[in-house]
């Protein structure tokens, strides 16, 4: 910097010092002022607080938080007559000095918050693992051992609320900030800030929902409940604070995605032309920001429910539990796809490099993806079959649930089709592949069975739903984000990572995983319903068996884990520019990816699938050095 | 390419093998949840017809991706070969999704057909009075479930209303459950009878089934309901025969004396007291 | 080099502290436990034992209770109880809190004890008036469940109602939780949170053997 470091300069630069900073006093604040000036007329006593004062120091806290990271400095400067900020300060602020510092401090290069993501979502991905290490150690008997019922429920619903975390924004969050401006021609997204934001607010939402043990903890498992969740102590108000803070990212993150794709793509870049990753981000968008209101809503009213004794959701107060259940799940539905839609257009992005061939349907597999958003809104109530709420609805529902498998099936068949005579070159991030569509095929076809009424009756709220939704969350969703990594750590990092080592993990994971999961299918047939500590004692060989499987599949993403951070931060193998030839225009921009993306604005976008012929996907003009700066 | 034909008729002729065999030992396993009443004996059914559906699905599809990874190696495809355009067949298009069409709706048409012939669960019930005391063994015998935290208990109102902390039934009558909570939302799961009914405070949520076997069954929460909703289970409940039944209820009867007169009239859903926030 | 593996022992730590954290605020020691005392006294052929227990309106009144609750109701000294198999509990129990009532006048009923008989300050019930329950002592997979009188409003400070009555534990050795029925838990919803839901107050487990 030519200039002496400005004051908004230095803010940002210390923004995440000053943003712990800013939550402690935001925390303190808020409890102070809880606690004490709202009137809680509760007769509840809780020697560590009241509602109120929880609730309005975490709000306090993500408040402060964000404040000390510097996203106010702009308006409240403007408001305090302060120039715009200058060049310089805008080009810190995108992150241009470079380095490692600016991943953290908020930074609005789209390029650094796909990294920051990538780091909150491995982070969320082991600690909740963690947590389900604890669970399965406790079921390896059928009554209480190593946890109590109490500290069971907790370790449940942390694991699950932190997983829910982690897989809303695992293959978005990472790569659709990262290459979604790439691949339709521009610099950086509609939002910069918003998309910081976005990113910002995952961190206090990890840490607020982890205080939960501090607070005596949550017994209403991630999906909260209604009546139990106002009966609960003070550690619900975390969980609810938490999802809400995901619930406002995930919105969030919609409008800034859909705003960048339909108004910021590269003259010539028709929405025929976008790559199916692309398509899948929009669509996973606007779920994302249709449907996460209703959660904001839910929250909202729980919050009050347990502060100011509302009674939305107690039915002795006029209220009922099936408002919480259908607002919730009106959220939820639409969320397990955001979360495996962009896995979806992950997948089919890269099958087309590893054929070497054009994707075969592509029409057809945008077609898919958007008939899945549309009727993700109208699937919600198959959560419902057995609570008793409007019966004659459920032949609809299941046919709308049934129906839901033929876009789905869709991803399958041009799948097929794009595998179909092809010489497939067998890479690590293929084998990943494979492993998804073996995996989700099977979580699809556990899904058949429960949106069929009859046999839901029987399987419904057992494990073996717990399974489907971990083959197609864990199977699909983590293995493509797997896949993922593998596939771009050359573009976002430049290295490589050993094939051998890489190759033994994915017949570990994919062995540990399915020996998991299957056991606990047939404990879902014979009758083990989810979240028990103690359960009947016929059960037991199975449970045991799926704890053994489940500590392999734990030390196989640890061993993921340490092989990423042995090659990126210690061994350093440089990669290759383009070491899997993708025709794609991420791959053509050289590494490390210039500031704003490209030195000239390309022209004559095409498909990058066009592997019969060869022909680029789009012009960069006069050929531009694979490593431009160091 | 000869290769590859043969490669084809040995992946579809073991597709073929597989999902016949696979379908006949369905057929033969036991398949949940049993047939201990007429409502498990319809899930088990159902159960059966979609995994019978499932399987040769399934596995062709596996066939069909396990095929495209071998048959590199049996006859890897020249270039030319592989790089032909094929940019979406429109034919083959169309097929793949009729078919899964009309896959999904021949399932959800059955589904609709089991759940109108059996009514398992007429949901949330209208009625205000208790059913009267059945006169044969098809007219429903009026059993209600309260849930509460953390234990289940069942009221009988056709014998006076007496309440008890077990479960029993007489066989092959058929049972009208009317399942309610008097305080957060529970579930009461009685796996082999296939009765799975969400237990919601102030409603009446109501399953019919018909027990058609004897024995001693487990009865679970299905539903979250606090500290312990994995101990709200108990092994102890029965289906007996008629008389043994009888002679249950006036044990229960007589045990349940000193508590009649202090409990409330029978209703389908219960105001909860003392107060809702407790005092 | 230098400051990325710096960051990746940051993460080890980070790590480790994580790994400390699940298991010190998840795992549990197994918590102190009151064992009954042994009489000589025999009852259908099993030995007697004896366990005394107080119910009261806040732990942090007797002094009690390890100071995180001090205002919630809870059974004191702990509501972590060990009694050897086979054996027939004499339990007696101190009820200080107030009347709350019942919400399912069936709990009013005494279950599971011998002869299914409670006795009140002397004098021998087979079932309570569900308005003046204060508590019960339940342990469903037993079948034993007794209702326990609470004291009355006008009555005078430090006034206390004596309960007693016999259950029979079973032969082979397990862990049996027990609870109390009556929704005691003040101010939190349909009175059963709170120490209803928290071992150590009103939610306890049983060792046999």
């Amino acid at each position: 910097m030519s200039t002496p470091p400005t004051l908004a300069r230095r803010l940002n630069e210390w923004g995440l010092p000053l943003g712990i900073v800013g939550m402690v006093i935001g925390f303190l604040i808020g409890f102070a002022v809880g606690t004490h000036a709202i009137p809680y007329s509760f007769g509840e006593d809780n020697s560590l607080g009241s509602d109120p004062g929880i609730l309005l120091g975490y709000a306090l806290s993500v408040v402060g938080f964000l404040a000390g990271m510097g996203f106010l400095n702009y308006p409240i400067g403007r408001l305090l007559g302060a120039k715009r900020p200058s060049e310089e300060d805008n080009a810190y602020i995108h992150g241009e000095s470079g380095g490692l510092s600016r991943y953290f401090r908020m930074t609005t290069d789209h390029k650094v918050i796909g990294l920051q993501y990538l780091v909150m979502i491995l982070a969320f991905l082991f600690i909740g693992g963690l947590g389900a290490m604890f669970i399965r150690t406790e079921l390896l008997t059928p009554s209480p051992t190593i946890a109590t019922a109490q500290s069971y429920l907790t370790l449940v619903g942390l694991h699950s609320t932190l997983m829910i975390f982690m897989a809303s924004a695992a293959i978005i969050g990472p790569f659709g900030n990262y290459f979604v401006p790439i691949m339709i021609g521009t610099r950086n997204m509609a939002f910069p800030r918003l998309e910081a934001l976005t990113f910002w607010l995952l961190p206090p939402a990890g840490i607020i929902l982890l205080s939960t043990v501090f607070l005596g903890g949550f017994t209403t498992g991630w999906t909260g409940y209604a009546p139990l969740a106002d009966q609960n102590v003070l550690g619900m108000d975390s969980y609810l604070i938490g999802f809400a803070l995901i619930g406002i990212s995930i919105g969030l993150s919609g409008v800034n995605m859909i705003a960048t794709i339909l108004t910021m793509r590269a003259p010539g870049m028709a929405l025929s032309r976008m790559p199916i990753f692309v398509w899948s981000v929009l669509v996973t968008s606007f779920l994302g920001a249709l449907a996460a209101p209703a959660l904001i809503a839910a929250v909202m009213m729980e919050v009050f429910d347990r502060s100011y004794q509302t009674t939305f959701f107690v039915p002795a107060g006029g209220g009922s539990p099936y408002l919480w259940e259908n607002l919730f799940w009106f959220f939820g539905h639409p969320e397990v796809y955001i979360f495996v839609v962009p896995a979806f257009g992950l997948i089919m992005e890269m099958l087309p490099v590893f054929t070497r061939r054009p994707l075969w349907g592509y029409r057809v597999a945008v077609g898919g993806m958007v008939g899945i958003g549309l009727l993700s809104f109208v699937v919600w109530q198959h959560h419902l079959f057995v609570s008793g709420l409007a019966p004659s609805l459920r032949p609809f529902y299941m046919f709308s649930t049934e129906l839901i498998s033929v876009p789905t099936g869709i991803i399958y068949l041009v799948a097929l089709g794009t595998l179909w005579r092809a010489r497939t070159r067998f890479t690590t991030p293929m084998l990943f592949i494979f492993g998804f569509f073996f995996n989700f095929l099977i979580g699809g076809f556990t899904g058949v069975f429960l949106s069929d009424v009859p046999s839901d009756f029987t399987l419904h709220a057992s494990y073996f739903v717990q399974a489907h939704f971990h083959y197609t969350i864990m199977g699909g969703e983590v293995f493509a984000l797997m896949a993922a990594i593998v596939y771009y750590l050359p573009k976002m990092t430049g290295r490589t990572m050993d094939i051998r080592l890489l190759r033994f993990q994915f017949w570990a994971v994919f062995i540990t995983f399915n020996g998991t999961f299957i056991s606990l299918i047939s404990v879902g047939i014979l009758g083990m319903p989810r979240r028990v500590i103690s359960y009947a004692a016929y059960l037991q060989p199975l449970n045991v068996s799926a704890t053994v499987f489940a500590y392999g599949l734990g030390l196989s993403m640890t061993l993921f884990l340490g092989i990423l951070l042995w090659e990126v931060f210690i061994k350093q193998r440089v990669a290759a520019a383009n070491p899997w030839e993708s025709l794609g225009v991420e791959w053509q921009v050289p590494t490390p990816v210039p500031t704003f993306n490209f030195d000239r604005l390309p022209v004559s976008w095409s498909l990058p699938y066009d592997y019969d012929t060869g022909k680029p996907a789009a012009d960069f003009g006069p050929a531009v050095p694979a490593f431009s700066g160091a | 390419m000869r290769n590859r034909a043969t490669a084809i008729r040995v992946v579809v002729i073991v597709w073929l093998v597989a999902a016949v065999a696979g379908d006949v030992a369905l057929a033969f396993g036991p398949i949940p949840p049993g047939q201990a009443s007429d409502l498990a004996s319809s899930e088990s059914l159902t159960i059966l017809l979609l995994a019978e559906i499932a399987w040769p699905v399934f596995s062709a599809v596996l066939a069909a991706l396990f095929f495209t990874l071998v048959v590199n190696k049996i006859a890897p495809p020249t270039a030319e070969v592989s790089a032909e355009a094929l940019r979406g067949n429109t034919r083959a298009q169309t097929a793949w999704i009729a078919a899964t069409l009309v896959v999904v709706l021949s399932l959800a048409v059955y589904g609709t057909v089991a759940l109108a012939i059996d009514q398992p669960g007429a949901g949330i019930s209208a009625d205000a009075a208790a059913l009267p005391m059945p006169t044969s063994t098809s007219q429903p015998l009026e059993v209600q479930v309260i849930a509460q935290q953390w234990w289940f208990t069942y009221r009988y109102p056709s014998y006076g209303g007496i309440e008890t902390s077990q479960l029993v039934l007489p066989v092959n009558q058929k049972i009208e459950f009317h399942i309610t909570s008097l305080d957060v939302v529970h579930s009461f799961w009685f796996y082999a009878l296939g009765v799975k009914a969400d237990a919601v405070p102030l409603n009446d949520n109501v399953v019919t089934a018909t027990p058609t076997l004897t024995g001693t069954y487990r009865i679970q929460c299905a539903e979250l309901c606090g500290l312990w909703h994995g101990n709200m289970a108990d092994n102890t409940a029965m289906v007996v025969s008629s008389s043994d039944f009888a002679a249950w209820m006036q044990q229960q009867t007589t045990l349940d004396a000193p508590v009649m007169k202090y409990l409330l009239p029978y209703s389908h859903t219960y105001e909860p007291s003392p107060t809702v926030y407790g005092s | 080099m230098r400051s990325r593996s710096w960051i990746l022992v940051g993460g080890i730590v980070v790590f480790g502290v994580l790994v400390g954290f699940f298991v010190t605020r998840f795992l549990n020691p197994t918590p102190p436990q009151i064992a009954a005392s042994t009489t000589s006294q025999t009852l259908q052929g099993r030995p007697v034992v004896d366990f005394n227990l107080t119910t009261v309106a806040a732990v942090g009144d007797a002094g009690q209770g390890n100071g995180e609750h001090p205002n919630w109701v809870g059974y004191l000294p702990t509501t972590y109880l060990k009694v050897p198999a086979g054996s027939v509990v004499h339990m007696t129990i101190d009820q200080q809190d107030g009347q709350t009532g019942l919400r399912n006048e069936y709990f009013g009923l005494v279950r599971g004890t011998v002869n299914d008989q409670m006795t009140v300050d002397g004098k021998v019930m087979g079932a309570l008036d569900p308005s003046l329950a204060a508590h019960t002592f339940t342990i469903p997979d037993l079948g034993v469940s007794v209702p326990l009188e609470g004291v009355a409003d006008n009555a005078p400070a430090n006034a206390q109602i004596v309960v007693q009555f016999d259950f029979v534990v079973p032969d082979k050795p397990g862990l049996f939780r027990w609870q109390c029925f009556v929704p005691c838990a003040a101010g939190t919803l349909y009175g059963n949170g709170g120490p209803m839901q928290t071992l150590g107050y009103m939610a306890g487990e049983l060792q046999v053997g």
